[in-house]
Parts: structure tokens; C-alpha cells; sequence
């Protein structure tokens, strides 16, 4: 015999799960809403069968889970009872009688039986049921012969068995609290070192750690670090926490700690023969990772131009290092300027004097000097659907020291100087 | 001073921001003496921007931007007509040679061989110059351009949008310029009038790349500076290369060229030798006019000799020929044609046979046709059977005047209402559920003046003008208004040349096969001087040839239309009752609702109903005082004792256009050709100053004729509200001729007519559906369709002695043509034995077609012996897709009988109505009439025994749903049943109250209030609900 329990509306699907667990060591997850598990061998518990619907729904109350509970000879009977029946419905011998008068439209059908089932008027499970077998399987094929098996109560499949995930995990609880971060890495280190020997065991390794420490002032503080590679190495993963627990330090003592590995499939990598060297992955990780303690997150990946006319708009998209990738050949432009441009970052502000709308003269952070030629205004605007249009006019000037700016005026008149050319 | 002569307008699709109209508007106001607009690969905005420049003094230059096969734009101007004629024709050559619309590009022997006459710009970033530096090949380019079109015809072009990369281009070009020895020329590579217009520029393009303003990026324009500018600006941005502004001047003073020079010549119509084309048409119009007027009366004779004399001296017998000959053409192939509109004015029209409208008995006024003093050229509408037949007119006219000497004219698509608000809708970014909802809008909104109504229409549609894109929406709306989107194929206007058309205006070939059309539109071609034959098609035609076919196979009679009998009694009690489902013009709920007040007694009763339902006589209140009038309400009287003859026949209201032609003549002394004016000046357009000239010419006529003070103010009024919408007396009885035959032809051939309608669907105002259930309750019987006895169309079969309509099995949704063709192939090699016989001799069969076929009950009749039912063939059909394998081979009970249980009636109907959209069966509501009676309903039929004021309930299938412009907010609604139609009306209140139940219901139920008046029964509604059905939706008639 199986039960099934369908919640229609369920806040935490997980939930549902723990229920289930709590009956049956393995169970179906049929969808978010719907378990399936056997009971075969709760009648130890539960003498007589009414008992274990009563008992699952006590279960479900506490946990404030609405549900409809079937128990019926097979798994789809079970189902389709929870879902299609309000409360709980217990089938005790073949559901044909039951299920008559269901719409055809339970069944998992294809649009294909589906329009063949409408054309032909067959709208419930009796209508299907009554059809001869032969007939079935010789104009709609072997699936719309299960459905039959199912709308006559035949049908018999087992279980399909939700698997539960490995944990990762581990929790210590200090006798002292830890003030200084030497000593938290020594204790981390220990953990890391049990659970990625776990991780190997398990033929996974991890692509993030979560680690919460729990303050003597009561608080907690939480650092999610997420790995572009799938890591199995402890020491690399226990470096990773130290750059990033020293760039974002704990604000009081700790007490107590968990640390849980995000499990991932390891990396499988087969180099090419050509390929070029690169950096371990490892290696270059905890070098990012060092420099990102050092500028800043929002300030380290890869840039990418933005597809505007706007200069120097660019987005700096995660670091990706991909392998055996050449950079691109620069493609001839006749009409591209000849010189380097280095932008100044951020651009220098500047007061330029204008002369017939021309610059004649600029001074900003250590510039001040007589532009002795300027070819320009090069304009530029856009965004114009946007609440933020933008419009601009460039310059490019040569100071009297023969130095090349370019110099940029922006919608609301202010001036920068934007770089230099080499 | 400085000239632009680079420009683009909003005709080079999507490409350019602005109408030429706006651009001339533009220069005129920046003091720009000339313009030259080069739109790509076409010339379609050419005549607008040569009338606007005409009418603001500033000089128009035309050529356009050419696209070579290496996929740059080389800019080419007409210097000389010559030079026109060439552009004209390579432009030709390579659309015609591309062959799909859209596409095109010139070789460099094509640009060699049409150079003569021709001036090339090097072109901005997309031109050949450009091209050719980003390669390093500047050189050659120069040498290549020099070469083809001659040392003094290129003009190194430089553009200044302060652009760096386009300024390195420019530095480079001056100095290949200096090296060849070429004069420089500035321009700004215009794409808009004005610099705001930058906007709709990037969303046109955005539309034309298919992509979000958001995804657009380097697509847009740069900046906003590809605008008109002031020679001012020019001369400062080129203040180094003034010699590069002077040039402008030098070119616009070389190019000779304007399109008062055209070189249009109709065609000559071939004569015998001894004759001219006067001689002989003169001839053809006595021959005719002595078969049609028996004998030709003295009054009809000085009509036709003085309307042969107005077209000897306009030298118009050419054009009578030619249409001339088209008609006899039709007439030698069967294929019934009749002329429409002003043609119908013309004696020598009806004597040619073109018309069917004696003008002379009807005292038509040939003026509305043709005159001395308009200097226009006549416009003569042809009417066809739609489809293959006119078709044949067509490619006879193309084969006849040769490919490129006749085309059809073309239609520009602008942007409306829909289009628009969905193609920026998409552009913008918004999501289908919002674009839908911004569609949905457009129709309600006052577009006139959008400010007025958008912000309480957005918002009421759940969208705030605080929103910026919503505002920026509403704003490039009203800028994208009424410009092109691409170029359509005019539905019927045919030019034709003496001589090569495409030296006048390119062709293109359309997106039907086999035709070709010319880059003008018909105003275009009006205003160039060129004449055109408007080829139409008729849906009724088509049912009225059909029908004569069908009689003449099924009724052995030959029933000819110019012989029907007239006045015949049955017909007139047929309008008199409004009984006119499926005739021609008098069909519609409006029509309905007028017949029974105007009862129709002789053919002029019919012309008078064909025009009275029309926006002219409802907006200028003239309906109802004729209806009034006619029924002894009213009395009779005339505005003015000199009018009466002019009114006499319309009881002393002015209904038609010819009227006030004749009002102004009488009245105030005006000559045909100034009351032709008159109408004019008072037409769509209205100019203020034109029509207070006339209006003044009116009153001093008047004020001579002593007709003065108050009924002079009448007249004016009577003539000036009425100009705008009149309906022309010839074209009502034209159309009213029609009428009348389908009416006839229904009266008295009702199988043949209601098959010959069914077979030309869809057209009308009516679904099949309701012709059939029509047509049943005139007693005809219909049989369903079977794959044993259908043809492709619906035929008539003999039963019994009676005539009966099986449907075709073109009514069968979803079967394709050429599998019901092989079916019917097969069928006539050998009958099918059965489903599995049918599917495996047709091969084409598709799944989907035999499950519908079964559906519909087309394969029941396939085993007579074991009375097969729709479910049966649907049971037998699945097996024949599915031929047993090897496994079941051996199974004797594969092939068992059908286990399924036959449909019932609501399924056989509901299977009809999806399979066909017609039933010949019960009519859905016949199976509720129990429940409708038990709730009151009375049935359509019922509603003329009850009188006005009588609470009522009516119920059905809703078949029309109409809000018309004229009726303030009133919503009319027919509702069907087994017995007829009931209609009802909605006051807007209501109509908001109840908006979703009578949108979204297919069959309603309305409580209401009875107005029976004359016998015309319509429920003022005051209540509405949805009836739960399970029947299918019937086809709906909707807010057209």
C-alpha cells in the first residue's frame, strides 16, 4: 500500500519532505507538492490503516501544512485519490469504481492523446476503462495503454526515490572565545581538513563555503565566499577564509562556528597538447582573492564595453579565465586615431577658458597651462528614452609643453579632463 | 548662402526621420533656396516633395541613394530629364532583376550604362568613398567614380557631424579631391527635418533592426546633428572649405531638372489606318449608343456629341479607348465588369459599355466626370469579380501595354493607430501583455489632440505618463504618425505609358507574383498628370457571375443581368421587409433598420437607399427628414422654387453630390467646372482661403439671382456641410444596379445565389453561418460535407426534384487545397471503399486533415453497410494512420467495430462550428429555446408583434457588434437565433457598465425595453448577461 499527501498551497515544499521522512526512510517526490511513500510495515505502529492517515496529518497540523492524504494499492492510484479528493480517501482494493467518474484530464496525457481522447468523446476514467486493450494500443501506441491501466486501477510502477543530499557540515562549539583570527584558523582548519576528506570519500568537492560565527555579544556573523571552480583541497579553501576574514573582520569574540562546504562534481579538466600553461586554478584564486582584499570586489573581473556611444562605458563582468583562448586580432581601421589613449581614473575636474567656444586655457590638479592647439568639439548624446539623457562635446588639446589631453565638457557645462594620449 | 543637397526623407523607410513635406517646410523656414532629397533605391517621396517645394518657392532637386552590390549607398542626382529617366530605369533594372521586394543592387555596369545625365556624390560614411578608405582604396574609388559617370559629375561630398573618425575620412577625401582635381562639396547628410526628430530616427531604426532601444547601442545615431541647418551654421561649420559651401550653389544652379518636365505621354490606342483615335472612338460610342438607347433620343444624341466634343478637345480618346478595350476584353472572356463612380456621368461611358448607367435618363451630370475647366484627368473605376478574373484583366493590361509600360500604382502603408503604438511599443522595450494593452487603446484615443485624452486613457489602461518611457511612448507616437513604413500595391489603380513607364517613374516588383508597381502612389500619379483605370475587385461580382453559371447548369435558364426584369415584385418585398441578408450595399444592420421606413418601390427608391446610409446624410442630418418625408410625415419642400427641379426627386433634401453641383448652378450661376470646384474646395482637405473664395462666389451669384437672407444661409449650408461627405448620385445607382441583381438573383435562384456566396466567402457583412441559417428559413436545404460527393467549392445537388447546397470541402478548416485536390483526383479515378482505401491512395493526407475530416462527418458515408458515425470514422481513421505492425498483424480484433458512442447533438454541432465554422444543423440556441422560454426570452421572430415600450428579453449567438463614429457612443448589437436576428442598442453608459460581458460573451441575453417603429423592432437594452453555453462561438461582425 502507498500514501500520498498533496498539499495544494505549501509555503516551504522542504517541509513536506521532513514529513514524509519521518514515515517512510525513502519516499517519491512526485512534484514541490506532492510525496508518495510506502507503508508497508507501519502497521506495527498503526494496527488498523485509518490510523496512519490520522497520524500523518497530526504531523502535517504541526507544521501547518493543509493537505489531501489517498492510500491506495498503487503509487499513481495514490496520487491521482490526493490530488483529485479533498481530505483522506483510503482505497483498499482496485480503484476502478472510485475513479469512474474522474476526468480523463488527471492523466498525464499528451496533447496527442489528448485530442484523440476529446475527438472520440472518451472524457472519464470509465469511458477509458471501457475501451477494448488492442484497439487502444493499435491507434494511440503503448503510453495511452498505461493510462488505461491507470483509469482501470491495474497500473503498477515502483516508486521513484528521492535521494537525500549529503551534508557538508560541521559545527564547534569553543570553551573560550576566540579573539584573534590565528587561533579561528587553526580550529577552521581542523574542520575543513574532516570535511573535505568527506568530500573526497564522496567523490564531490565544493564551490562555496558557508561559514557563521556565532559572537559573544549574542550576534552573528556570516561570510558566504563562492568559488568560480569546483576546490577539494583544504588548505587552499582554509587561505580563501583567511584573505577573506581579514578583508571583513568579525566585530566581537566567537563562540561558536559552522562551517558548511557547498558540494559540487570535482573538476575534470584534459589538457590540450598545445595548450598553453596557465595558472592553477587553485593558485589564481587565492591571488584574485588577495587582490580583491586589496581594491576592493566591486573592483576586480573583466571589463567589457558596453555597446554605446558613450565613451569609456564599461561593465566589470566576474573574472573568467578560459583556456587556449588567444586574444583577438586588432582589426585595421583606417580611420581610428594613430596615438594610445590613458584614461585618467577617475577624470581630473577642470576649469578650461573659452575663447569663440574654443579652449584656450586649462588648469586642474597639477595642470595649468595655454592649449596651444585643440581639434574639436567631437559630441556625443544618447539615452534619450532614459530619466538620465546624456550629451557631451570632447576636445582634444595640446598644452605648451606638448603634452596631448583630451578634455570633455558634459551637459551641465562642467569640464574634466579625461586622460592623455601617450 | 548654401544649398542641402543631400538629404533623406522618411520614403527611404525607416531610414530617414521626416516626410519630404516637413523637410521642405524646413528649408523654406532656414532660407535654404534649394533641396535635394535622395531617398534609397526609390523616388516614392519625390512628387510630395516637388508640390511642397513648389508651393514654399524653394527649388526641388531629385535623385536617390543607390545600392551597389558591395553594399555601400552611392548618392546619384537628376541633372537632366535624361538623367531622371536613367535613374529612373536603373532603379527599375535592379528591383525588377532582384525580384524580391526589398532587395536590390547595382552592378558597376549597371551604374555605366544609366549614367548619362546623372551627377554622383562621393556619400557620406555609407557612400563609396567611405567604403573604399576604410579599405585604403580611396584611389581607385575616385578612378572607378570619374570613369563611370564622368570627370565633371562627381562631387567629393564632406559631412561635418563633429565625429572624429568621419573628419579623419574628410581629410583624407580633401586630399584625394586636390590630387583628381574634384570640387568639394558640403552637405549634412541629412536624415531630419529638425534636430528633435533625432528620436524617432533612432526608433525607426530600431524597428528596422528589429531590436530594443535599450539593445540598439552603436545602431543609433551618434549625436542629434544630422538635421536641416541654416546656411549660417554650414558656412561656420566649413568655415575652412568655403569653396565647399560655394559648391552647393554651382551644383543646384547645374541641375536642370524638375519634374515640370516629366515627359508622361498616355498611350496612343492603336486605329485602323484612315482613322484617328477621335474618328474612332467616335464610331465605337455610335455603334454602342444605338444598341443601348432603342432609338437614341434627341436629348440623348446632344449629350453624347457634347461629351465627345469635351474629349476630342482634351484629347482624351486615347484613355476611352484603352478602358474601352479592357471592357471588351472581359466581355470576350466572360467576365462581368462594370464601371463605377463618376463614370457612370458619362453617356459615352454607357455607350462603350463601361457603365450600365444611363445618365441621360437619370439626368446625371456629366461635369462631376470630366470638365474643360478642372484640367484633370478623368478617373473611370472598373468593377470585377475578385479573385483569378480580375486577374486576368490585370495581366491582360500588362501584356497588352507590355511589362514596363503599364504597373500598378502603389499604397504607401504609413503608420496608424496599431501599428504604430505596437512597433514602438516593442522598441521601447515593453512586454506583450503591455503592448497588447497600449494597442488596445489607440482606436479610443482623440489622436487629433492626444494631450487632451492620453493621460486619462494611459491610465486608465494601467499606465502612468509619469513614467518616462510612457511619455517618450506617447510623444514618439504622435511624431511617427503618417510616416511610410514600406510600400504597398494600390488594390486596383493601373497607369499606363506611351512608350516606356519606367522612364517615368520606377517600378518595383510588388510581393504577389506576376505584378509589378510603380513607385508613386495614386495622388502621385494624379498630381504628375498621370492617368489612371482602377481595376477593382467586387466580391459580388464573383457571386453574381457564379450565380448566372449555376442557374444557367442547374436551372437551364440564361439569365443575363443587363435583362432582368425590373421592378419586379418579389425583390421590392424583399427590401421592403429587409430581408436582405447577403445583397449587396442593403445587407446591414443600418440598411435593415432603414428599408422598412423607406420601403423601396422602383429602382431610383433603391439608388436614394444605397446612398442614404452613409455618413453624409447621417452626420448632415438629411436621413431622417428624407425618411420622414417619404413615409407623409413631413411635407415636401424646397429650400428655393428654382431648386425644385435639382430636389424634386429626393422630396427637397440634397443627398447626393450632383445636387449641390446642380444647386450651385442654379442658384448662384456657377459653370459645371466651378461647381465641380466648389466640391472640391469643400472636400476632405478644406483650406480656409479656398473655401472662403468660393463661399464669397457663392453669395454674389446668389445675391444676383436676389436669392438672399435666410435661405441663402440655407443654401450655403446645405452645400458647404454637405460637400464633405455627399455620395455621387452615379455611383449609388451603380452600386444600386448591383444591389438590385443580387436581390433578384436571391429571390429567385436562392440555391444558386447562397452557393455562388458561399463559394466567394469571405466578403459581406454577414458570417456563412448566418447565410445558411438564412437561407434555411427561405426553405433551403443543405447537405453536409462528404469526401463521396463534395466538390472543392459548394455545389447543388438534386434531391428529390429540389435543390440542395453541399458544402465544399474547402469549408473543412485545416484540409489543405492540394490535399483536397488529390482527393478529388483520386475520386475520380475510382470511388473509396473506405478510410484505410482513402488514406493509402491519397498519400498527401495528413494526420490532422483525417481526424478532421472524420470530425466533420465528411468520411460517414465511407461504409454505408455499417452506418458509420462521426466517432466510427475518427475510430477507423486513427487505425488507417496507423497501419498494425508485425505485432498486431495476427490480432483479429484490431479492426473491431467502433466502440465509441456516437456525438450528441451539442458535440455534432460544437464539431461543425470548429471543423467548418458553419452548421447546416439546428442553430445553437434551438437547443436552449426550452430554458429561454422557461426565462422569458422571446424569439427574434416574436419581436414584431410587440409594441414600443414593452419590457422584453431577447437571447442568442452574438453575429455583430458595432460602435459606428455617427452614433455618439451607441453600441449596436444583433443577436441570432434558430428563427432570425434581433437587435439591440446599447447607450454608452451601459455599454462601459457592461463592456466585459459584451466584449468577451459569445452569446448574451438583454433585458430591455421594445422601440417598434415602422415595423423596425430594436431592443433598447438595460440589462446584459452572458448565456453559459457549450456551443461554440458563432463568427462575430465586430466594431467595424
Amino acid at each position: 500500500m502507498y500514501a500520498c499527501v498533496y498539499a495544494s498551497t505549501l509555503a516551504e515544499p522542504s517541509r513536506l519532505d521532513e514529513c514524509a521522512r519521518l514515515f517512510a526512510p525513502s519516499f517519491e517526490k512526485t512534484d514541490s507538492n506532492t510525496v508518495v511513500f510506502e507503508i508497508g510495515g507501519l502497521e506495527v505502529l498503526y494496527p488498523r490503516i485509518e490510523e496512519i492517515p490520522r497520524a500523518i496529518r497530526k504531523l502535517l497540523a504541526a507544521s501547518k501544512i493543509s493537505a489531501n492524504i489517498a492510500i491506495a494499492l498503487s503509487p499513481e492510484a495514490a496520487i491521482i485519490a490526493a490530488r483529485h479528493f479533498a481530505g483522506t480517501t483510503i482505497i483498499s482494493g482496485v480503484t476502478g469504481k472510485a475513479f469512474e467518474n474522474l476526468s480523463v484530464k488527471a492523466l498525464p496525457l499528451s496533447s496527442e492523446i489528448s485530442e484523440a481522447f476529446d475527438l472520440w468523446g472518451v472524457h472519464t476514467f470509465r469511458d477509458l476503462a471501457e475501451l477494448p486493450e488492442t484497439g487502444i494500443v493499435a491507434r494511440l501506441g503503448h503510453k495511452a495503454l498505461g493510462l488505461q491501466e491507470i483509469a482501470r486501477g491495474l497500473s503498477r510502477r515502483p516508486l521513484l526515490m528521492e535521494k537525500a543530499d549529503e551534508v557538508f557540515e560541521d559545527r564547534v562549539e569553543l570553551d573560550e572565545a576566540i579573539e584573534l583570527l590565528e587561533p579561528l584558523l587553526f580550529v577552521l582548519g581542523r574542520s575543513l581538513g574532516d570535511l573535505c576528506k568527506k568530500l573526497r570519500t564522496c567523490g564531490r568537492a565544493t564551490v562555496g563555503i558557508d561559514l557563521k560565527l556565532e559572537l559573544e555579544d549574542g550576534s552573528v556573523f556570516e561570510r558566504n565566499i563562492r568559488f568560480p571552480f569546483p576546490f577539494e583541497q583544504s588548505r587552499t579553501l582554509l587561505k580563501l577564509i583567511n584573505l577573506d576574514l581579514n578583508a571583513h573582520s568579525p566585530p566581537a569574540p566567537i563562540v561558536a562556528l559552522t562551517l558548511r562546504l557547498i558540494s559540487s562534481l570535482p573538476r575534470r579538466v584534459q589538457e590540450g597538447l598545445l595548450t598553453p600553461l596557465s595558472p592553477e586554478p587553485d593558485k589564481l584564486e587565492v591571488t584574485l582573492a588577495r587582490i580583491r582584499a586589496l581594491v576592493g570586489e566591486e573592483n576586480l573581473g573583466t571589463p567589457q564595453l558596453l555597446n554605446t556611444h558613450r565613451p569609456d562605458t564599461f561593465l566589470l563582468q566576474p573574472l573568467e579565465v578560459r583556456r587556449g583562448l588567444r586574444a583577438p586580432t586588432p582589426t585595421h581601421d583606417a580611420g581610428r586615431p594613430k596615438l594610445a589613449f590613458r584614461f585618467f581614473r577617475p577624470a581630473l575636474q577642470a576649469d578650461v577658458y573659452l575663447w569663440l567656444d574654443r579652449p584656450q586655457r586649462v588648469r586642474a590638479s597639477g595642470i595649468r597651462s595655454k592649449i596651444i592647439a585643440a581639434s574639436g568639439p567631437w559630441r556625443a548624446s544618447g539615452g534619450w528614452w532614459t530619466s538620465v539623457p546624456w550629451d557631451r562635446d570632447e576636445w582634444d588639446v595640446e598644452l605648451a609643453n606638448g603634452n596631448l589631453y583630451r578634455l570633455c565638457r558634459e551637459a551641465d557645462g562642467s569640464w574634466k579632463i579625461e586622460g592623455a594620449y601617450d | 548662402m548654401y544649398a542641402e543637397l543631400h538629404a533623406r526623407s522618411a520614403f527611404s523607410f525607416l531610414e530617414g526621420a521626416s516626410l519630404p513635406e516637413g523637410l521642405a517646410l524646413r528649408a523654406s523656414e532656414l532660407e535654404i533656396p534649394a533641396l535635394a532629397i535622395l531617398d534609397r533605391d526609390n523616388v516614392s517621396g519625390a512628387v510630395r516633395f516637388h508640390l511642397a517645394a513648389k508651393k514654399l518657392g524653394i527649388r526641388a532637386h531629385i535623385g536617390a541613394e543607390i545600392s551597389a552590390s558591395e553594399g555601400y549607398k552611392v548618392p546619384l542626382l537628376a541633372e537632366t530629364r535624361l538623367g531622371y529617366q536613367n535613374l529612373c530605369r536603373l532603379i527599375t533594372k535592379i528591383k525588377l532583376r532582384a525580384g524580391k521586394k526589398g532587395e536590390c543592387a547595382a552592378t558597376w555596369e549597371d551604374f555605366a550604362e544609366y549614367a548619362q545625365g546623372l551627377i554622383c556624390l562621393t556619400g557620406d560614411e555609407a557612400g563609396p568613398l567611405a567604403y573604399a578608405l576604410d579599405r585604403k582604396k580611396g584611389r581607385e574609388c575616385i578612378t572607378k567614380l570619374t570613369e563611370t559617370f564622368g570627370q565633371r559629375n562627381i562631387y567629393i561630398e564632406i559631412n561635418r557631424h563633429f565625429d572624429r573618425e568621419q573628419e579623419a575620412r574628410n581629410q583624407t577625401a580633401l586630399d584625394l579631391a586636390k590630387r583628381f582635381g574634384l570640387p568639394i562639396i558640403a552637405s549634412n547628410g541629412v536624415r531630419q527635418a529638425t534636430q528633435g526628430e533625432r528620436e524617432i530616427m533612432d526608433a525607426l531604426t530600431c524597428v528596422r533592426h528589429k531590436v530594443k532601444i535599450t539593445e540598439a547601442g552603436r545602431l543609433l545615431s551618434a549625436n542629434s546633428e544630422r538635421h536641416l541647418k541654416s546656411a549660417g551654421e554650414m558656412t561656420r561649420l566649413f568655415s575652412d572649405i568655403p569653396e565647399a559651401i560655394k559648391a552647393t550653389l554651382d551644383l543646384d544652379s547645374r541641375l536642370e531638372f524638375t519634374f515640370n518636365d516629366l515627359g508622361y505621354e498616355f498611350p496612343r490606342y492603336p486605329v485602323p489606318e484612315g482613322e484617328t483615335m477621335d474618328s474612332f472612338l467616335r464610331k465605337r460610342v455610335w455603334e454602342g449608343a444605338r444598341s443601348r438607347y432603342r432609338p437614341v433620343s434627341a436629348r440623348a444624341e446632344r449629350q453624347i456629341e457634347h461629351e465627345l466634343a469635351v474629349i476630342e478637345k482634351l484629347g482624351l480618346a486615347g484613355y476611352f479607348l484603352i478602358v474601352w478595350d479592357v471592357v471588351e476584353f472581359c466581355s470576350g472572356e466572360g467576365i462581368l465588369v462594370q464601371g463605377r463612380g463618376s463614370a457612370a456621368n458619362s453617356a459615352v461611358c454607357f455607350s462603350l459599355g463601361i457603365t450600365a448607367i444611363d445618365p441621360v435618363s437619370m439626368d446625371l451630370l456629366f461635369e462631376r466626370f470630366l470638365s474643360e475647366e478642372r484640367g484633370e484627368w478623368p478617373d473611370i473605376d472598373l468593377d470585377l469579380p475578385s479573385g483569378e478574373k480580375r486577374e486576368r484583366a490585370i495581366q491582360y493590361v500588362y501584356e497588352r501595354y507590355g511589362k514596363l509600360g503599364a504597373a500598378m500604382t502603389a499604397n504607401v502603408i504609413t503608420y496608424r493607430g496599431r501599428s504604430a503604438a505596437r512597433d514602438l511599443g516593442k522598441v521601447l522595450g515593453f512586454d506583450e501583455n503591455e503592448l497588447a494593452r497600449l494597442a488596445k487603446l489607440v482606436p479610443q484615443w482623440g489622436w487629433k489632440d492626444p494631450k487632451e485624452t492620453a493621460p486619462r486613457q494611459f491610465e486608465e489602461a494601467g499606465f502612468s505618463l509619469d513614467n518616462p518611457l510612457i511619455k517618450k511612448f506617447l510623444e514618439l507616437y504622435v511624431g511617427i504618425q503618417d510616416l511610410p513604413r514600406h510600400l504597398g500595391q494600390h488594390s486596383g489603380g493601373m497607369i499606363i505609358c506611351q512608350g516606356q513607364l519606367d522612364q517615368v517613374v520606377p517600378l518595383e516588383p510588388a510581393t504577389m507574383p506576376g505584378r509589378i508597381v510603380v513607385q508613386w502612389d495614386k495622388d502621385d500619379c494624379a498630381s504628375m498628370g498621370i492617368v489612371k483605370v482602377d481595376l477593382l475587385g467586387l466580391g459580388m461580382m464573383a457571386v453574381l457571375e457564379d450565380s448566372i453559371n449555376l442557374i444557367s447548369k442547374h436551372y437551364g435558364e440564361d439569365v443575363k443581368l443587363a435583362h432582368l426584369p425590373q421592378d419586379d415584385a418579389k425583390v421590392y418585398q424583399a427590401l421592403q421587409a429587409a430581408d436582405t441578408i447577403g445583397l449587396f450595399q442593403v445587407e446591414s444592420r443600418a440598411q435593415m433598420s432603414s428599408l422598412p421606413r423607406l420601403r423601396p418601390q422602383k429602382f431610383y427608391d433603391l439608388v436614394v437607399q444605397v446612398a442614404i446610409i452613409r455618413p453624409g446624410p447621417i452626420v448632415g442630418q438629411m436621413m431622417h427628414p428624407y425618411l420622414r418625408r417619404r413615409q407623409g410625415k413631413e411635407p415636401v419642400k424646397c429650400l428655393h422654387p428654382s431648386l425644385e427641379s435639382v430636389l424634386e426627386r429626393t422630396l427637397g433634401v440634397p443627398l447626393f453630390q450632383e445636387q449641390l453641383l446642380r444647386m450651385a448652378m442654379i442658384a448662384a450661376d456657377f459653370t459645371a467646372g466651378e461647381a465641380e470646384e466648389l466640391r472640391r474646395a469643400f472636400g476632405f482637405k478644406r483650406p480656409e482661403a479656398r473655401m472662403s473664395d468660393v463661399e464669397e462666389k457663392l453669395r454674389r451669384g446668389m445675391n444676383k439671382k436676389e436669392i438672399t437672407g435666410e435661405v441663402q444661409d440655407l443654401i450655403i449650408q446645405s452645400i458647404t456641410s454637405f460637400a464633405l461627405y455627399g455620395f455621387p448620385e452615379s455611383h449609388a445607382a451603380s452600386f444600386a444596379l448591383i444591389a438590385y441583381a443580387s436581390a433578384y438573383l436571391k429571390c429567385h435562384y436562392l440555391a444558386a445565389f447562397t452557393t455562388a456566396m458561399l463559394n466567394n466567402q469571405p466578403m459581406g457583412f454577414y458570417s456563412p453561418l448566418t447565410l445558411i441559417q438564412d437561407a434555411q428559413r427561405h426553405g433551403l436545404h443543405f447537405k453536409p460535407v462528404d469526401i463521396t460527393r463534395s466538390d472543392l467549392l459548394s455545389t447543388i445537388e438534386i434531391q428529390n426534384g429540389e435543390k440542395r447546397v453541399r458544402l465544399g470541402l474547402n469549408y473543412v478548416r485545416g484540409l489543405r487545397e492540394q490535399t483536397a485536390r488529390a482527393i478529388l483526383d483520386e475520386r475520380a479515378c475510382a470511388s473509396f471503399k473506405s478510410i484505410d482505401d482513402l488514406k493509402r491512395r491519397v498519400s498527401l493526407l495528413r494526420k490532422d486533415e483525417i481526424r478532421r475530416l472524420s470530425q466533420v462527418g465528411a468520411l460517414n458515408c465511407l461504409k454505408p453497410q455499417k452506418n458509420l458515425h462521426r466517432r466510427d470514422a475518427l475510430w477507423e481513421s486513427e487505425l488507417a494512420l496507423r497501419p498494425a505492425g508485425s505485432l498486431f498483424r495476427g490480432l483479429e480484433n484490431i479492426d473491431e467495430k467502433s466502440p465509441l458512442k456516437p456525438m450528441t447533438d451539442t458535440e455534432r454541432l460544437n464539431a461543425d462550428l470548429k471543423g467548418t465554422g458553419v452548421t447546416i444543423g439546428k442553430h445553437p440556441m434551438s437547443y436552449h429555446r426550452e430554458t429561454m422560454n422557461s426565462l422569458g426570452v422571446v424569439p427574434a421572430k416574436g419581436l414584431k408583434a410587440l409594441r414600443t415600450g414593452a419590457p422584453v428579453k431577447i437571447a442568442g449567438a452574438v453575429i455583430c457588434r458595432q460602435r459606428p463614429g455617427t452614433a455618439r457612443g451607441l453600441l449596436f448589437l444583433s443577436l441570432e437565433d434558430e428563427t432570425g436576428i434581433s437587435n439591440a442598442v446599447v447607450m454608452p453608459d451601459l455599454f462601459e457598465k457592461f463592456r466585459f460581458v459584451i466584449v468577451g460573451s459569445n452569446y448574451l441575453l438583454i433585458k430591455g425595453v421594445v422601440q417598434n417603429i415602422d415595423d423596425v423592432v430594436t431592443v433598447k437594452a438595460l440589462f446584459v448577461e452572458s448565456l453559459e453555453a457549450e456551443e461554440q462561438a458563432v463568427p462575430s461582425h465586430d466594431f467595424h
